[in-house]
């Protein structure tokens, strides 16, 4: 038996959920872009190692060792910050938390930096 | 069928495709280079010497430690011809050239000032200078018209003259550096130091993306996409500096007063030439909320972003073109058509 294929006009109700679904794609696009800027992970790079990438789960202090001593990074509910560091001036211990994809602090004299990073990062580079 | 074919090698292609992201501390500030490349041994090759090149950039262009430039530095103030280094000559005469187009306000010769205030050294002061050292230097501020040139040799004609290339050392290596990974085979990467970039054609999917972050430390306040072998430098007055008496003293310094510049909170400039934008944002920033046009545009630069004390953004037409404002970021925005 062959199936025969009829072709009728859209009725309002097909139209509607047509409507619909194109209206739905710029709301997914903006929720997914959301998303994306949510950092999930630092990057920590130091004088003697190459940078590594850690996870911002779960809550913890990471040790790192610098050109003039440790450096302590405390990761907490997504966002990380600078709690010690051995340099005089302090500017990445005073600088506080940092919670943005992108957003980062150096320690220049100890030679340690953080950066956070989202999965898809929404920029590429931050200016300052 | 040919389409098909098209359509299949393009993908080969992006698969073998990787953003090659490497990061160094170089030219006294944190250095990343991401590369979008199919050829990961060319890219870290390039990425390599790169980083070498801004080591020995860093060396020779030192404003306060031994080297190539502190040399320049003595024999300037000699009054007599003499051949600097090879790498010092082109920077002194870029500085010269953007020392007039900035009317001054972007002034390399000045050193002697920038040390009074305690910025040439590793550790900063705990307190600004005196008004009368100050003063003294003011009454008698050398300048880069003070620099003569002639076939390669050069010649100072003030006694005080130390150059400080700080406002353009920067943009300069970023152009050495943007050539150097060209000639290296790399079509299509960003050059990221210490937060001012130059991008080399596009990530592959879109342009470089480039987040500007807001002068109040408080996340991203606009974003650009930079267009093959752009730019984008910023200066601000959370930069380098120290506090006294719940006053901040940073590092751009006002040839004018002698005192840091407190006309604006931060310039951003985006152009082709690293060095002038480099340059321009220092001048604008020095220049103020009151003088940033006349500057903008005898400098050149037509895409330009200002934000005042009162978080009100000033820019250009040309950079309304570009930039795309963060929700909630202005107060207020002025656009300044006519520059």
């Amino acid at each position: 038996m062959n199936a025969a294929l009829t072709i009728t006009r859209p009725g309002i109700g097909d139209l509607a959920i047509l409507l619909l679904c194109l209206m739905l794609i710029p709301l997914s696009l903006h929720w997914l872009g959301k998303a994306r800027s949510v950092p999930d992970a630092i990057r920590i790079t130091s004088p003697d190692t190459t940078s590594k990438i850690y996870s911002l789960a779960p809550d913890r202090t990471l040790n790192v060792n610098g050109r003039l001593g440790t450096s302590s990074i405390e990761i907490s509910n997504g966002s990380a910050r600078f709690t010690s560091s051995p340099c005089s001036g302090k500017h990445c211990v005073l600088s506080g938390w940092h919670s943005r994809s992108g957003s980062g602090m150096a320690c220049l004299p100890n030679r340690v930096a953080m950066t956070l990073l989202a999965p898809d990062d929404t920029y590429d580079g931050l200016n300052y | 069928m040919p389409g098909l074919a098209i359509v299949l090698l393009s993908l080969s292609a992006c698969q073998s495709e990787e953003v090659l992201s490497r990061q160094s501390f170089v030219f006294g500030t944190l250095v990343e280079v991401k590369i979008r490349t199919s050829d990961r041994d060319q890219a870290i090759d390039a990425v390599d010497t790169l980083f070498s090149r801004f080591d020995q950039l860093h060396t020779d262009w030192h404003a306060w430690k031994l080297g190539d430039m502190t040399a320049t530095s003595a024999k300037l103030s000699q009054d007599e011809w003499f051949t600097p280094a090879a790498s010092i000559t082109p920077v002194l005469e870029y500085s010269q050239q953007l020392y007039r187009d900035s009317r001054g306000l972007f002034n390399p010769a000045m050193g002697s000032l920038i040390a009074l205030w305690g910025f040439h050294a590793d550790t900063l002061p705990d307190k600004p200078p005196a008004e009368t050292a100050i003063d003294s230097i003011l009454r008698n501020l050398p300048g880069m018209d003070d620099i003569e040139f002639n076939n390669g040799r050069v010649r100072g004609h003030h006694p005080h003259i130390i150059i400080d290339a700080g406002g353009m050392a920067k943009g300069y290596a970023v152009d050495t550096g943007t050539e150097l990974l060209r000639k290296h085979g790399i079509n299509n990467a960003l050059l990221n130091a210490g937060g001012d970039l130059c991008g080399i054609g596009n990530r592959g999917d879109r342009a470089w993306r480039v987040g500007i972050r807001h002068p109040n430390g408080q996340g991203v306040l606009a974003s650009i996409d930079l267009s093959d072998g752009e730019c984008v430098f910023t200066s601000g007055d959370y930069e380098r500096g120290y506090d006294y008496e719940n006053r901040h003293y940073h590092h751009i310094i006002d040839p004018r007063t002698g005192y840091p510049a407190n006309g604006a909170v931060s310039v951003t400039v985006l152009h082709p030439d690293g060095a002038r934008a480099d340059a321009a944002s220092t001048a604008l920033l020095v220049a103020g909320v009151d003088g940033w046009q006349d500057i903008a545009r005898s400098m050149k630069v037509d895409k330009v972003l200002l934000v005042d004390h009162q978080g009100r953004l000033h820019m250009t037409a040309g950079m309304q073109k570009r930039v795309v404002i963060r929700d909630n970021a202005a107060q207020e925005i002025i656009i300044a058509p006519q520059v």
